[in-house]
């Protein structure tokens, strides 16, 4: 099978430093991955690679025959490729409905059908978001933000959904909501989900798989419940 | 009473000027974080756009269209070349560069087109026409008025109801965001310049022949007052920035007026230090969230 992303030797960092060192994975379709590690492992600096936000210094990353490294971060939305940055990238000065406007723009005016609907299913699956249209971002709880920002990704219809610690600062049975729904999603739209996420257990427990980081290198990859059940690596990497 | 009210009419009128000025400034600060002290040099260029083409052509209004599409295109050569690059910059090196652009084009206006004080003529009389007994408003400052709001309308239009609208102001307030959502940010900066760029000409075309005067500095004062109108409304606020403008106007009109002529830059800022004083951010643009 093809694989929906494959990530071969990648490497990265800022300002000639070095954060990645030559990271290799790929991701099947309609698959969860978890990306593990403890704080300054380089997950968010993988992800802000994979979306084209910080250009890689080596490597390559292919989705189908596209190695994306060549594509503008602009243009990867197109593709398929829609990525919720941490602090979940809600554009507080605009509307909820603003901010699910601009998930669709990419489509331009022809469109614009398409973008409506899928509004309204963003809508029909965050029902609170439908109440609070008009609402600006500042004035959601962290919740609504994060059903926002997941929202407006999806109003892309994307194919990869690159998420960046989705349940930081949130309650626990909002995490939850969103870990089902996550997995809701890759059963019934065959979405690819790349998840990264400080809350190790909620992650591996919705998670087909999972990838753990430590200082920008893969330390340990494999079946997410394979991971759950290796205490020494958990203990040595995972803290738990 | 009546003098009152002419001087209100007469302050709005010119007050619409600094609106636009301040309309410039704002634009552009929301979307670079960059004040453009060129501004008023830029809009007098384009002003002596206007007097080359209307000279050539005979027409007035060919050369009012061609003042705000070299504003537009002006606009879209300095972000390209002088400011392109300023998000990266320390805020005070945009403030030199904004600086060291305005001398440029001061000096490059003199070179090619003379430094001399030239008539300018207005799109239509100066006379005031009076109401009763009471001299209010000449068709100029009608027609100033009218400009001034329309553009207003039509970018408040733009920026609320259309997908470019709602692109640029996403590429102004999250850049990187934007971008992941399929935003060529730098492209929408461009254009937000060069609309500064209209609205800055606008302006120059506006308040010129009401006494002005064409010749390269034209625009300093008008500028200084455009800019007091943007920092009293609020530099984060478009509408804001009109009002701004307007009040600037009015109050000093009203000082000119009732205190003397001379007072007029004491005034504005008076003006300017009470806003500031009483609400930093300026009167419209949102107090920001402190953490605690």
């Amino acid at each position: 099978m093809t694989p929906a992303l494959e990530v071969v030797d990648l490497h990265s960092g800022y300002h000639g430093v070095p954060v990645l060192h030559g990271i290799d994975f790929r991701l099947e379709p309609a698959t969860i991955t978890a990306v593990l590690g403890a704080n300054g492992a380089g997950k968010t600096t993988l992800l802000r690679t994979l979306s084209g936000l910080l250009p890689p210094t080596k490597g390559s990353v292919h989705a189908g025959a596209t190695n994306l490294v060549t594509v503008p971060v602009e243009d990867r939305v197109a593709l398929g490729i829609a990525h919720v940055p941490e602090g979940r990238g809600v554009i507080t000065d605009l509307t909820v409905q603003e901010n699910l406007r601009l998930g669709g723009l990419w489509r331009g005016t022809r469109g614009q059908a398409q973008t409506d609907e899928a509004i309204d299913e963003v809508y029909a699956l965050f029902e609170p978001l439908s109440r609070l249209r008009a609402r600006h971002g500042h004035q959601l709880s962290g919740g609504e933000r994060q059903m926002l920002a997941i929202g407006r990704a999806l109003v892309a219809r994307p194919t990869m959904l690159m998420l960046d610690e989705p349940s930081l600062g949130l309650a626990p049975s909002v995490t939850a909501r969103i870990m089902a729904l996550l997995r809701d999603l890759r059963d019934r739209t065959g979405l690819t989900v790349l998840l990264v996420e400080q809350n190790v257990r909620s992650a591996l427990q919705i998670a087909d798989h999972g990838i753990v980081l430590s200082l920008g290198r893969v330390v340990a990859a494999g079946p997410a419940v394979e991971l759950l059940d290796d205490h020494q690596l958990r203990h040595a990497y995972l803290g738990f | 009473m009546n003098r009152f009210l002419f001087l209100t009419f007469n302050g709005l009128s010119f007050g619409a000027v600094y609106a636009a000025v301040a309309l410039s400034l704002v634009i552009i600060w929301r979307a670079t974080r960059v004040l453009n002290f060129a501004q008023g040099a830029m809009a007098i260029a384009c002003a002596y756009v206007a007097i080359a083409v209307s000279t050539a052509t005979g027409s007035y209004w060919l050369g009012f269209g061609a003042a705000l599409v070299a504003g537009f295109v002006l606009g879209i050569i300095v972000e390209r070349t002088v400011f392109r690059s300023a998000d990266r910059m320390p805020t005070l090196n945009t403030v030199v560069v904004g600086v060291g652009l305005l001398i440029l084009i001061e000096a490059a206006v003199g070179i090619f087109a003379g430094a001399a004080n030239r008539d300018f003529p207005a799109a239509f009389s100066t006379a005031t026409i009076a109401v009763g007994d009471v001299p209010l408003l000449s068709p100029q400052n009608i027609f100033t008025l009218g400009s001034v709001l329309v553009v207003m309308l039509a970018l408040g239009a733009l920026f609320t109801w259309t997908p470019t609208g709602l692109r640029m102001r996403a590429a102004a307030l999250a850049p990187e965001v934007a971008r992941l959502l399929g935003v060529k940010v730098g492209r929408m900066l461009t254009l937000g310049w060069a609309l500064a760029g209209v609205v800055g000409a606008l302006a120059a075309m506006l308040v010129i022949p009401t006494g002005l005067g064409l010749f390269p500095q034209a625009m300093e004062g008008v500028f200084v007052l455009g800019f007091t109108g943007a920092i009293v409304g609020g530099l984060e606020s478009p509408l804001g920035a009109v009002v701004g403008g307007l009040v600037t106007g009015v109050v000093l009109s009203y000082a000119s007026g009732y205190l003397g002529s001379d007072l007029t830059l004491v005034a504005a800022l008076v003006l300017l230090l009470g806003v500031l004083l009483v609400r930093p951010t300026g009167l419209f643009s949102p107090v920001p969230e402190r953490r605690v």
